[in-house]
């Protein structure tokens, strides 16, 4: 047709942009197919158009700066990958000298890891398993089922974690310097300490369990010290915070452990804990020094097992009641 | 005449591809040059589907497949163009719904593709120095409107309030520069002028 010189270029720039009304679309759709001259004057506008915004698009792409970024990212998986079969053998090895350990008394056994220096760690317990970490201040973490911690290989002056889920804080005093663990907005700020630390990141609450020490948990600019034996619960959506009265050991690990305790105080928390009623046959068997530790997840049957056959007394079950006799 | 006029490069990097790769040259190409004269054009290639800042992590996650596949793969000339179909299929698996195209973008798209498909439309660096070089020769006013509109993608309407002309001019200095561009780039570009026949630009 001979309308090709009416159409402005700049409305051929709208129509490929997709920028135009519906009816002048279709204006420029029926020019375009009226010639070949038509034709070619808009594809090339087109490949004109293309060619710009594609280089247009990369202008501030830096390809050296992304080369450096993925051999970072090529080297922290290497190193990731030595950390985990380093783990594997780790786990072997502490199997053998679990029992080892286990025979002589002593529970609990820590992995070490040794890390490059200049690099952040990154250490996910993904499984049902509980992975135990030393940090490079020999601070041990104990890091619970689907949880995510990460620090520097080598501490500066501050030591600070990240946690992404629970775990266990065995904190290594250091004079004059905090350990600081951070999650989800909220901080707990230490100096040497035992602490249970909950803040997964698909859940609002955010619990944190003193054993021993101080504390400080801040979070919005509030900031409170824990006790031994308290635990905080902080809610991320809705900001309450409330401070809570624990057994911070029955709390964390769901176990108690009695030293050389009378069976009557022993009693007392076995109600609490199992929620039933217990008395003695006779009043001289509260005398009774027990000492072992007693798990919540086990029956209360095993754990009244475990009990009388240490200090030479039986027991009888009445439905809920519990009579324990000589 | 252009020579009068110091080349000042509108794009950081002096085009798409930011070096000529050395593949050919023997049968051993190493990564990282594999990687700088690529990885750009790769991007370019990407943002036809995605924003830029996806297609830097679809390029980056296909370089780290390179990476880990280095040894399996004859690294030869069909390298780049394995990268840029790699690069395709995660880009095209991106797009949440695909813009409804006019018959028209769908038939130019088609006439265009064996251009726009081919890494050498993304590497070429002859092609997009041809393109700085005519947007510097551009008049200030030309320009200016080009830039608002291409690279800031201001409406005519805003680029007209912005620069206090009408609306109509901004239309017309945009219609203008497009005539220039496809001047200056015809005699660069043999590629586009063998797909649709010899002929004048109609001026």
């Amino acid at each position: 047709m001979n309308n090709q010189k009416e159409m402005n270029e700049a409305k051929l720039v709208a129509f490929i942009d997709g920028s135009l009304s519906p009816e002048e679309m279709a204006e420029v759709e029926h020019w375009y197919d009226a010639s070949d001259e038509n034709r070619k004057t808009l594809e090339q506008l087109y490949f004109v158009l293309q060619l710009h915004d594609r280089c247009n698009a990369v202008k501030d792409v830096n390809p050296e700066r992304a080369l450096a970024a993925l051999k970072q990212k090529i080297a922290q998986r290497s190193a990731a990958k030595r950390r985990r079969s380093f783990m594997t053998l780790g786990r072997r090895v502490m199997r053998y000298a679990a029992i080892v350990l286990l025979l002589a008394g002593v529970a609990g056994l820590g992995a070490y890891i040794y890390y490059d220096k200049n690099q952040y760690c990154e250490i996910v317990a993904d499984n049902s398993q509980n992975k135990t970490i030393v940090l490079p201040d020999q601070s041990t973490v104990t890091l619970k089922a689907d949880s995510k911690i990460s620090f520097p290989a080598k501490f500066t002056e501050e030591r600070v974690v990240y946690l992404d889920g629970e775990a266990l804080f065995d904190v290594a005093k250091r004079k004059g310097a905090e350990f600081v663990v951070k999650a989800k907005g909220a901080q707990i700020c230490v100096k040497g300490t035992k602490f249970n630390f909950k803040a997964y990141s698909a859940c609002p609450k955010i619990e944190a369990t003193l054993i021993e020490g101080a504390v400080d948990f801040r979070t919005n600019g509030h900031k409170v010290a824990i006790k031994p034996n308290q635990k905080v619960v902080y809610n991320a959506e809705s900001r309450r915070m409330n401070i809570v009265e624990v057994d911070a050991r029955l709390d964390i690990f769901g176990e108690r452990y009695f030293d050389m305790e009378k069976l009557g105080y022993v009693i007392n928390s076995l109600e609490h804990i199992y929620d039933c009623k217990i008395s003695f046959a006779d009043n001289r068997i509260e005398d009774i020094r027990f000492t072992g530790t007693v798990n919540r997840n086990n029956s209360l049957e095993h754990t009244l097992n475990i009990i009388t056959l240490t200090t030479g007394t039986e027991y009888k079950r009445y439905g809920d009641a519990v009579v324990i006799s000589k | 005449m252009r020579d009068e006029k110091p080349y000042k490069p509108q794009f950081e990097g002096g085009g798409i591809s930011a070096s000529h790769s050395s593949e050919h040259t023997s049968g051993e190409i190493d990564f990282d040059s594999l990687y700088l004269s690529s990885y750009r054009g790769l991007c370019a290639y990407a943002t036809r589907y995605v924003s830029i800042d996806e297609a830097e992590e679809i390029v980056q996650d296909t370089m780290l497949w390179l990476w880990d596949n280095w040894d399996t793969i004859v690294p030869e000339k069909s390298v780049k163009a394995l990268l840029f179909r790699i690069v395709h299929n995660k880009a095209v698996n991106r797009i949440k719904h695909n813009a409804v195209l006019s018959r028209v973008h769908q038939q130019m798209e088609r006439n265009l593709s064996q251009h726009f498909e081919s890494p050498n439309f993304y590497l070429d660096k002859e092609l997009l120095q041809m393109l700085d070089e005519a947007l510097q020769r551009l008049p200030e006013n030309l320009r200016e409107v080009f830039v608002l509109s291409r690279v800031e993608q201001l409406s005519y309407k805003d680029i007209a309030d912005r620069l206090g002309i009408t609306v109509k001019a901004v239309d017309n200095r945009l219609a203008r520069t497009m005539k220039i561009l496809r001047k200056e780039l015809k005699d660069y570009l043999p590629i586009i002028l063998a797909l649709l026949g010899a002929g004048e630009i109609p001026q």
